[in-house]
């Protein structure tokens, strides 16, 4: 079980998540291995399809970087994508999946830290819950 | 296959050449490619004219940079729009400087996720399609609601610069809450004098029309085809179409008649500023009684302390200079933050102005016909010891509160732009974007904002005048189809777009050639209702995409097989 890697999906609004990704490379703040970057022009493009189908074909967990709440540039995006993980949360919680492997996070431009500091700890989160049973082998 | 371009650019050194290489032997092997050029840094100008010449050649499907962050590019190649001859939306950027290089600990896991990161790219810039730019006519006309010191002056600027104005009062004069003012705080002219020649100048430019007694009953269409219908005074209605709207109506003032309030020894600036205007002789009569003792008392009624501070200020110093009264100015805090306040402050300190800072509010009790102020003063050197202070005032002046003007609410329903928290209406971005509104072609400037002060509606006419003239002096709206699209087809006319959208963007109208929801051959109509986006209006933000229950709208930019590209889930 050591060697468990687990896969996360990060969609970073271009907004904020983005940026802050940006910063944390800048920092040079390390990041654990398996982490793919979707960058999106507002938290409120993502769909929960997009939610569900990353954790079937193969992450294990799912987070959603947006702007904090009433500072987003189109008002409601980062309210919708909250709405929608909620949504997902219901049919995870259907399925009897744990539903903390989606995540919504709110953050700035220049919290480069805070990006790397939550996907670090979804990432230990994630070991301790073990690879996700729902993906395709 | 498609063929891509790829550019490895080293930032100056960054990227270090070992790893360069690694990554350009990587390339090489992928089918597919093009070519695959090095740049020490493509962000200069002879790179990009290198990288313009190849890709004049031709032959390419997408181009992949290799390099920084694509905000790096983005703002050289989209923004400054580099006459690059491909289209700007098959280019995509790896990231792999920040995300791999930056991020990793190992130089082995590095080039791992670079790769990852690469082939990702490659495979979103295969599926990317170019998008088309699109010009919109936009006619010199523009429709000014509010006839105030604001709205004058943006027709003013506006009329200059060659535009056609039409500008709509709901009263029959011109002028709003300027009328009330006598001096300003920061200049040696008198209001009044001022506003008639800018009224008049307004009355006698061809270049404006004005309407008086008229309201805006309905506003269609979006940037650079407004079409608002107005009502005139004995109820006739136009059609005015114009290329952009800039709300100026102002705020509304509420006096507390409550309680002692309602003393007749109790009044409001207004009230003080025109009996200020009316004494010509050495001393100030209040209901036929000399005065000599007035007490400003701010921040009781009215929370918008700057403009109450301002005006208290500048009539302290006029009742102390010309009339010889005593003033006191009792605040919870004075707000000096607008250009020459802290000055006059100081004068009025010297000139023998007392100033008065409370935490409990101030009692007002009536003693023998006058007003008996009693105030804790906080400013004493002993904190613990608040020092009472009584004062028999002659006077007491008192804020009215600041209220929203009362059409604001429906006008925000009429152009579907935002309220803010106190039913003011909100600009897009209080830091960045002060007078546009969250609608394109439509800006909002002056009190209707937020209460201010005359020098500060200025600056924000001025502001808006920029604004508009920016968006009309070309007289097109240039813009990239990077929006997002109905299908017809599939729309059920549900309304969630239309109300999701921030920028009210979204539509219904009946364009649909054909709509599965309803039977065919029901209807004589040819054209089916459905919701349409504007594509000069759309920021492009996906929120209607992700919304739409039927699937019926896709964003150019960034479709969902893109989105899956980047997560890695493309097969």
């Amino acid at each position: 079980m050591s060697s468990f890697d687990p896969k996360i999906i990060a969609f970073c609004c271009d907004q904020s998540g983005y940026p802050a990704a940006d910063m944390a490379g800048t920092l040079k703040l390390k990041l654990p291995r398996n982490i793919e970057i979707v960058r999106v022009p507002c938290a409120g493009r993502i769909e929960t399809i997009y939610l569900l189908k990353a954790l079937e074909k193969g992450a294990d967990g799912v987070l959603v970087f947006a702007c904090y709440e009433e500072n987003c540039q189109f008002l409601r995006g980062n309210l919708r994508a909250k709405a929608r993980l909620a949504y997902a949360h219901r049919m995870l919680e259907g399925i009897g999946l744990e539903k903390e492997r989606v995540e919504i996070c709110h953050l700035a431009t220049n919290s480069g830290v805070k990006f790397v500091e939550t996907l670090r700890r979804k990432s230990e989160q994630l070991k301790k819950m073990g690879p996700n049973p729902a993906k395709e082998s | 296959m498609p063929q891509i371009g790829i550019f490895i650019d080293a930032l100056q050194g960054s990227i270090p050449a070992s790893f360069r290489e690694k990554i350009s032997d990587y390339v090489k092997k992928l089918p597919g490619i093009a070519f695959c050029i090095e740049e020490e840094n493509l962000a200069s100008s002879e790179a990009l004219n290198r990288m313009g010449k190849r890709l004049e050649a031709g032959g390419l499907d997408g181009v992949v940079i290799m390099g920084g962050s694509p905000k790096l590019y983005e703002a050289s190649f989209q923004k400054l729009r580099h006459p690059l001859p491909f289209n700007p939306y098959l280019f995509a950027v790896a990231n792999i400087r920040e995300q791999a290089l930056w991020m990793m600990v190992e130089e082995e896991a590095a080039l791992e996720r670079a790769k990852t990161i690469i082939s990702k790219t490659i495979r979103a810039v295969s599926n990317s399609k170019p998008i088309e730019t699109q010009s919109l006519p936009l006619k010199p006309e523009v429709l000014i609601l509010g006839g105030g010191v604001t709205g004058i002056s943006i027709a003013q600027e506006l009329a200059k610069s060659g535009l056609h104005i039409f500008l709509l009062e709901k009263g029959n004069h011109l002028g709003g809450k300027a009328l009330e003012l006598h001096k300003f705080y920061n200049r040696p002219l008198e209001v009044q004098k001022w506003m008639d020649e800018k009224i008049s100048e307004v009355k006698n430019n061809p270049q404006i029309t004005l309407f008086t007694h008229t309201e805006l009953k309905r506003l269609d269409g979006h940037l650079g085809r407004f079409q608002a219908k107005i009502q005139g005074p004995d109820r006739t209605e136009t059609v005015l179409s114009v290329s952009a709207i800039v709300v100026a109506t102002g705020y509304a003032a509420k006096r507390e008649t409550k309680g002692i309030y309602s003393h007749k020894r109790v009044t409001v600036f207004p009230e003080m500023e025109k009996l200020l205007s009316e004494t010509k002789g050495p001393s100030l009569l209040w209901d036929g009684k000399k005065v000599e003792m007035v007490t400003y008392f701010l921040d009781g009624v009215n929370e918008d302390i700057k403009v109450d501070s301002i005006n208290a200020v500048k009539q302290a110093l006029l009742l102390q200079e010309a009339f010889q009264c005593q003033v006191a100015i009792l605040c919870k805090d004075m707000k000096v933050a607008a250009d020459g306040m802290e000055r006059l402050y100081r004068k009025a300190r010297e000139k023998g102005v007392l100033f008065f800072k409370y935490e409990e509010p101030p009692k007002l009790s009536i003693v023998n016909g006058q007003i008996q102020v009693d105030v804790r003063d906080t400013a004493a050197i002993q904190k613990k010891e608040q020092w009472p202070v009584s004062i028999l005032s002659d006077l007491v002046v008192v804020g009215e509160a600041f209220v929203p003007a009362p059409e604001t609410e429906s006008l925000s329903g009429l152009l579907k732009i935002h309220l803010g928290n106190r039913g003011f209406l909100m600009e897009d971005n209080p830091q960045l974007l002060r007078v546009r509104s969250n609608r394109r072609g439509i800006f909002v400037a002056g009190a209707c904002r937020f209460p201010q002060e005359v020098s500060e509606s200025l600056i924000e006419a001025r502001a808006a005048a920029q604004e508009v003239m920016a968006l009309l002096s070309k007289g097109t709206y240039i813009y990239d189809l990077a929006v997002a699209e109905v299908d017809p087809k599939k729309c059920a006319v549900c309304y969630t777009c239309p109300r999701l959208c921030p920028h009210s963007a979204i539509t219904v109208e009946k364009y649909g050639e054909r709509n599965v929801y309803i039977i065919s051959g029901t209807s004589q109509e040819t054209k089916w209702g459905a919701a349409k986006v504007d594509p000069a209006s759309c920021y492009g933000c996906g929120i209607c995409v992700a919304e739409c229950p039927a699937k019926a709208i896709t964003l150019r930019h960034l479709t969902d097989e893109q989105i899956y590209a980047q997560m890695g889930l493309m097969e």
